[in-house]
């Protein structure tokens, strides 16, 4: 797949997640994008052949710290752009391969889908929280000189 | 600031916990609702406030001129509601920075409680959106792309209506496979009948997409991460309580009309 058709379908397919989770008519498009950019960055690291741990991460950290940026210039709160813009990437497929596996007692494939699927959710997670902080102490520090 | 009386405490403690609940109904993550919860308590002068929350209730504990007091809030609707979270993080600004009555607050909390922003229609067409163009991130092709969209809106439909009904996340969630998995396989036997070549697999991947629990196991990591174990291990047992319920729906579809239809699977 392209950049520019994987950029569009993940556009789509989180615009559709947006208005499932009740995202201000305003922003849906916003959130949207954010969501297409980190997948479009995510689809160019597989390319270039990274690994998928460190898309997930770099995909994570870009959604979350586009959504600080929009959450800062709109002043709401980051979640409503940052959890639409991880849908592409959330392990929500490979979780349930994971059960199915196990019901259909294919332990193999189940421990190494389930522990790909766990690490990935590590991946976002933690992708989310290096930008939240890096938002965070870049606000506190441009109180701090507004301040003085 | 005016000292409090002791029914006024009690507002205040029930309007904070009742802001925080809704917060948890709607996906909020622990310490949003958490830091809410102290940030109400302390703009009227209440300076020892404790709140523990985890995404299945919230313990307050505040001291008040000598006085303890405290209350337990339960939860146990759990959705994600983006609009919801954001007007009741406006709605704490404004009553932390102003001098809002509670009794007030009150009454738009409970306005933010049943907001609504999208009708039935359009959140059961976006959910058929979302999913047909998750098959094209699977690799499929347009047959997968309209029989996702179909299967989907379809279950989506089901699953709103069970929310109605109240029903609990696990038979929302078998249901749900169910009826993704039923639709699925009538759209693939029909275009098995027609002589067009479909792959089911996909189709069933687009119809479940709106149900599997991906959000709910990266923010189970989130909470782990920042130190809110006990949320972690809540909200990463929600998400293995979601997939159980739907591959057993899935699977037991699955079969049953391999059984029934034999050779008319694809």
């Amino acid at each position: 797949m392209t950049l520019f058709t994987s950029g569009l379908t993940s556009f789509l397919a989180t615009l559709g997640f947006a208005v499932i989770f009740n995202i201000p008519r305003r922003h849906l498009l916003t959130a949207s994008l954010n969501g297409a950019l980190g997948w479009m960055l995510y689809t160019l690291i597989m390319q270039l052949g990274g690994t998928i741990i460190f898309a997930n991460f770099a995909g994570a950290v870009t959604v979350g710290l586009i959504g600080e940026l929009l959450a800062n210039h709109f002043r709401k709160p980051a979640t409503i752009f940052i959890i639409p813009g991880i849908i592409p990437f959330v392990p929500g497929y490979g979780i349930f391969y994971t059960m199915e596996s196990i019901m259909l007692q294919n332990f193999s494939e189940a421990v190494s889908k389930g522990s790909e699927s766990f690490m990935i959710a590590v991946a976002i997670a933690s992708g989310l929280i290096v930008s939240s902080t890096v938002g965070k102490y870049v606000r506190t520090y441009a109180r701090r000189r507004k301040a003085t | 600031m005016p000292a409090l009386e002791r029914y006024e405490i009690k507002e205040l403690l029930l309007f904070a916990s009742l802001a925080g609940r809704v917060l948890l109904e709607n996906g909020a993550e622990t310490y949003r609702a958490e830091s809410t919860v102290e940030h109400i308590l302390s703009s009227r002068g209440i300076s020892n406030v404790q709140a523990f929350v985890i995404p299945t209730a919230i313990f307050l504990s505040i001291e008040y001129e000598n006085e303890l007091y405290s209350h337990i809030e339960r939860n146990k609707r759990i959705g994600i509601d983006l609009m919801r979270i954001t007007r009741v993080n406006e709605l704490s600004r404004e009553f932390s920075s102003g001098d809002m009555s509670v009794t007030e607050a009150k009454i738009k909390l409970n306005d933010i409680k049943k907001s609504s922003q999208y009708n039935l229609w359009t959140r059961l067409l976006f959910a058929g959106v979302s999913s047909s163009f998750f098959t094209l991130m699977y690799n499929g092709g347009f047959v997968e792309f309209g029989g996702a969209m179909i299967a989907s809106v379809i279950t989506a439909a089901v699953t709103e209506f069970l929310f109605a009904l109240d029903a609990s996340l696990f038979m929302r969630n078998i249901f749900g496979g169910v009826v993704a998995a039923a639709a699925s396989i009538a759209f693939s036997v029909l275009c098995v009948l027609l002589g067009i070549e479909v792959d089911m697999n996909i189709i069933i991947i687009g119809a479940i997409m709106t149900m599997v629990p991906g959000v709910a196991i990266t923010n189970a990591v989130r909470d782990s991460i920042s130190g809110d174990y006990v949320s972690g291990m809540s909200r990463t047992s929600e998400a293995i309580v979601i997939s159980v319920a739907l591959v057993l729906g899935v699977a037991v579809t699955l079969n049953a009309s391999r059984l029934l239809l034999g050779g008319l699977m694809p």
